[in-house]
């Protein structure tokens, strides 16, 4: 190990391939071939739980062509395009009020929005189901104020997913749309006043466009964790909606019907690591 | 200072909305921990601390408790000792196509989402019989949070002078009094942060436990969740609570370190 820290021109080469052997050992012995292991499961069919030999491409075929999976993926899609969508409405004011508080406040302004990205994700949807649930905090306000005869369903379906997701990923919007607006030079705004741009032409002409970098790595990661999100659908969706975490979960552990399973996992991680690598792309340009 | 901006009046005003919607979950768990009744009522019906002693002697949840911070804490440890070497490693391995994909690897687990990663363990452990066991459990968590620690780790690392290194060594330094005076020293601020976060990962993780054990070994979040949907009364809140004060605590840690910045990378 010691050889790692020797200058250039010691014999390291082999040291330096020998340290990096566990972490490589750990990465693939845990998820590399876990994961060769999945897809090879899903070229496979199954009857009454048991494995049959032979390989197919029912498995895909079936998912890509049935309608009622067409469903599945499209909700699934536009769930997360829902969360990133609202995550970028209500992130924009906060992230604008972060950038443009004095040094004092923005400490404690930064602290509350990254906090609760430190509470258990269970917890968060948990506390999101006291609030929507049918005997929940809405529900209970609105029947007091008489506004409403029966509770409203809020929990159980798309709605309490969306609210929820937004909640738990809303912190990465923000935190990523601060960094960019604390970039903008004042003296921009300070020009587009001078000019007699009014606030809102200001706000459309130099805040926005230079926010866009922001807002785009914000809804990339947005988009992708709540794609492969699973906790907040489970407990505020639950087997009623139609999310490709929960099929996946209810597949596996209740059906047993591990090679359906598996391929929708690949099919869903093929998508994830489509967008890493846009991502990745689209920071390497702004870089260059 | 400013002129005065209606937009600007109004902006503020649903910052503020946004931010209660941020806390909002929180509070209302917290709340309802100390509630009377066993079901939701608002405001809240009394004062009570019985949620917090059934908690404690239902004896559901402290076991699971003490286990994922054993977990959280032994993790950790096999997260650093493999993401030390390696990253030195990178030190040597020139920029280019080679360290992208070497780090491209040793990042997947944190780039494939936690469900599928949980889906594949759940089919490799079922083989090997190690379903519902500790080793199955260390080793799942490991590799969720090695990411966070390389990643940490590396920064540092890369960071790294090599004039002071060049200057150990002109010194007539060993390579390993160097690395233990000079090199790992530097690197305890990379380790501390990417350990602190490897920490709350780990905690936090629910997916990849709730698929790889099934009552044996299972772990405080997935205790949570299997409580709310049997009993569903403020016990749960009750141990929510306590996660929520441990979950400030710690940003409250890192915020006066100067990390929270470092959050915005983080999974969920």
């Amino acid at each position: 190990m010691s050889a790692l820290a020797a200058t250039p021109g010691t014999p390291g080469r082999g040291m330096r391939w020998l340290a990096l052997l566990p972490a490589l050992l750990l990465v693939t012995l845990l998820v590399a071939l876990p994961l060769v292991d999945m897809g090879l499961i899903s070229f496979k069919s199954e009857s009454f739980g048991q494995i049959q030999p032979g390989f197919t491409l029912a498995n895909y075929i079936g998912l890509l062509t049935g309608a009622g999976n067409l469903t599945l993926f499209v909700n699934t899609f536009l769930t997360a395009a829902a969360v990133t969508l609202l995550s970028a409405l209500l992130g924009f004011p906060v992230a604008a009020a972060i950038a443009r508080a004095p040094e004092k406040w923005r400490g404690i302004l930064y602290f509350l929005v990254a906090a609760p990205l430190l509470v258990n994700t269970v917890v968060r949807s948990y506390g999101w189901l006291l609030i929507l649930g049918r005997k929940g905090l809405v529900n209970e306000a609105l029947g007091a104020l008489g506004l409403i005869d029966a509770p409203l369903a809020l929990t159980g379906n798309y709605l309490g997913v969306i609210i929820g997701g937004t909640q738990v990923f809303l912190p990465f919007m923000i935190l990523s749309l601060t960094t960019s607006l604390m970039a903008i030079d004042r003296r921009l705004l300070d020009a587009a006043d001078i000019l007699g741009a009014g606030p809102v032409r200001a706000f459309l002409t130099v805040t926005l466009p230079l926010a866009v970098p922001g807002l785009i790595a914000g809804s990339v990661l947005v988009f992708s964790l709540m794609l492969g999100a699973f906790v907040t659908p489970l407990i505020l969706g639950g087997t009623a909606i139609k999310y490709i975490s929960v099929a996946v979960y209810t597949d596996a552990l209740v059906l047993f019907n591990l090679p359906r399973a598996t391929a929708m996992s690949l099919l869903l991680m093929v998508v994830v690591l489509a967008i890493y690598f846009v991502q990745k792309r689209l920071t390497r340009q702004q870089e260059a | 200072m400013q002129t005065r901006n209606p937009y600007r009046t109004l902006s503020n005003a649903f910052a503020a909305l946004v931010y209660l919607f941020l806390i909002l979950p929180l509070l209302v768990v917290v709340l309802f921990s100390f509630s009377e009744r066993s079901y939701f009522s608002f405001p809240p019906a009394g004062f009570s601390l019985r949620w917090y002693q059934a908690a404690w002697e239902s004896g559901q949840f402290l076991v699971p408790a003490l286990r994922s911070l054993w977990l959280a804490l032994a993790a950790t440890a096999v997260a650093a000792v493999l993401s030390i070497p390696a990253a030195l490693a990178f030190r040597k391995i020139a920029p280019g196509k080679l360290r992208s994909a070497l780090e491209f690897f040793l990042l997947t687990p944190l780039i494939v989402p936690a469900l599928i990663i949980g889906i594949a363990l759940l089919y490799s452990f079922n083989r090997l019989q190690m379903l519902d066991t500790f080793g199955a459990l260390l080793a799942a968590h490991a590799v969720i949070v090695f990411p966070f620690m390389f990643r940490a780790v590396l920064t540092s690392v890369l960071g790294l002078r090599q004039s002071l290194i060049d200057a150990s060594e002109i010194l007539g330094a060993s390579p390993a009094y160097t690395l233990r005076k000079v090199i790992l020293p530097a690197l305890i601020p990379g380790i501390a942060s990417g350990a602190i976060f490897s920490f709350i990962i780990s905690l936090d993780q629910f997916t990849v436990s709730l698929f790889v054990t099934q009552s044996e070994q299972i772990v405080l979040p997935v205790a949570i969740y299997k409580y709310l949907f049997d009993v569903n009364d403020p016990v749960a809140a009750a141990v929510s609570t306590v996660l929520v004060v441990f979950g400030l605590l710690i940003a409250f840690v890192i915020d006066r370190l100067g990390w929270l910045r470092h959050l915005s990378g983080a999974s969920a």
